[in-house]
C-alpha cells in the first residue's frame, strides 16, 4: 500500500469551485504526478504542467490517459527555470508551489 | 517573488490565478474522523507564509485582484500507523515523538487532514509607476 492524498477529489472540488477551467489554456506550477492535472484537463483546451520532480513527471506521463494526450504537455522545470511566451495562457494554477 | 511575476506575466491582463497553499491550523492525525494527535506543520507554513506574502505585494502593487477565497479539508489515507510513520520520516513536517509509538502501532487505516486555502486572483494591467 501506499499513501492516497485526497482521494475525496477536495483540492479539486475546490479548483472547480473558484475556477472555470472550460476552454481555457492552463498553465500548472507544481503538478507533482498529475494528480490534480487530468481533472483540470477534462475541461481545459490544454494543460502545460510543470515540477522540477523528474520522477513525479515521469509517473505523471505514464498515468496520462490516451484521451487527454493531446491536451497535456508534462516538463521537468522548476518556476525559476521555465520559459513562458508572455500572455500564452488563460489561466495559472499554483499547487502548493509558489 | 520572481516566480509569481514570471507566471503573472505568462498568464496576462485579464487572466486567472489560483493560488493553492496549507494553512494553519496545524494537522491531524485521525482514525475515522477521530483525532490522534497534531502534526507541527510550522515548516509548510513558513513557505506558505513566503508565498501569501508575495501575492498580497502583488495586489498592493495592483497588478492581482482577489475576488475569492475557499478553505477546505484535505486528508492523506494511510493502510495503518505503520505506513503513516514512515510517510513523516522524510517529509519537513514532524510527527511528535511522544505520540509516535502509539501511532505507529495503530493497525487500522488512519489518516491525516490538513487545512488548505484557495485564492482566485484576477491579473490587471501594470500599473504606471508602481512596484
Amino acid at each position: 500500500m501506499t499513501p492516497v492524498l485526497d482521494p475525496e477529489e477536495a483540492h479539486l472540488a475546490a479548483l472547480r469551485r473558484l475556477g472555470d477551467f472550460r476552454g481555457r489554456r492552463v498553465l500548472e506550477l507544481g503538478c507533482g504526478d498529475g494528480r490534480l492535472t487530468l481533472g483540470i484537463a477534462r475541461e481545459a483546451a490544454s494543460v502545460l504542467a510543470f515540477d522540477p520532480d523528474w520522477e513525479a513527471i515521469e509517473r505523471a506521463q505514464q498515468s496520462l490517459p490516451g484521451e487527454l494526450a493531446e491536451r497535456v504537455v508534462y516538463r521537468v522545470a522548476s518556476g525559476k527555470e521555465i520559459e513562458l511566451e508572455p500572455r500564452s495562457f488563460d489561466l495559472v494554477v499554483f499547487s502548493w508551489s509558489l | 517573488m520572481y516566480v509569481l511575476r514570471n507566471m503573472v506575466e505568462a498568464v496576462g491582463p485579464g487572466g486567472l490565478v489560483l493560488d493553492l497553499q496549507v494553512l494553519r491550523p496545524n494537522p491531524t492525525a485521525e482514525v475515522d474522523e477521530r483525532f490522534v494527535c497534531e502534526i507541527d506543520g510550522e515548516p509548510l507554513f513558513h513557505t506558505a507564509d513566503a508565498a501569501t506574502a508575495a501575492v498580497d505585494a502583488l495586489i498592493r502593487a495592483g497588478r492581482l485582484i482577489e475576488h475569492a477565497i475557499d478553505d477546505h479539508d484535505v486528508r492523506t489515507h494511510y493502510a495503518d500507523g505503520a505506513e503513516l510513520v514512515d510517510d513523516f520520516t522524510d517529509k519537513k513536517r514532524q510527527l511528535p515523538a511522544a505520540a509516535v509509538p502509539r501511532l505507529a502501532a495503530l493497525e487500522q487505516p488512519c489518516a491525516v487532514r490538513e487545512r488548505c486555502r484557495l485564492r482566485r486572483l484576477q491579473v490587471r494591467s501594470p500599473v504606471a509607476g508602481a512596484d
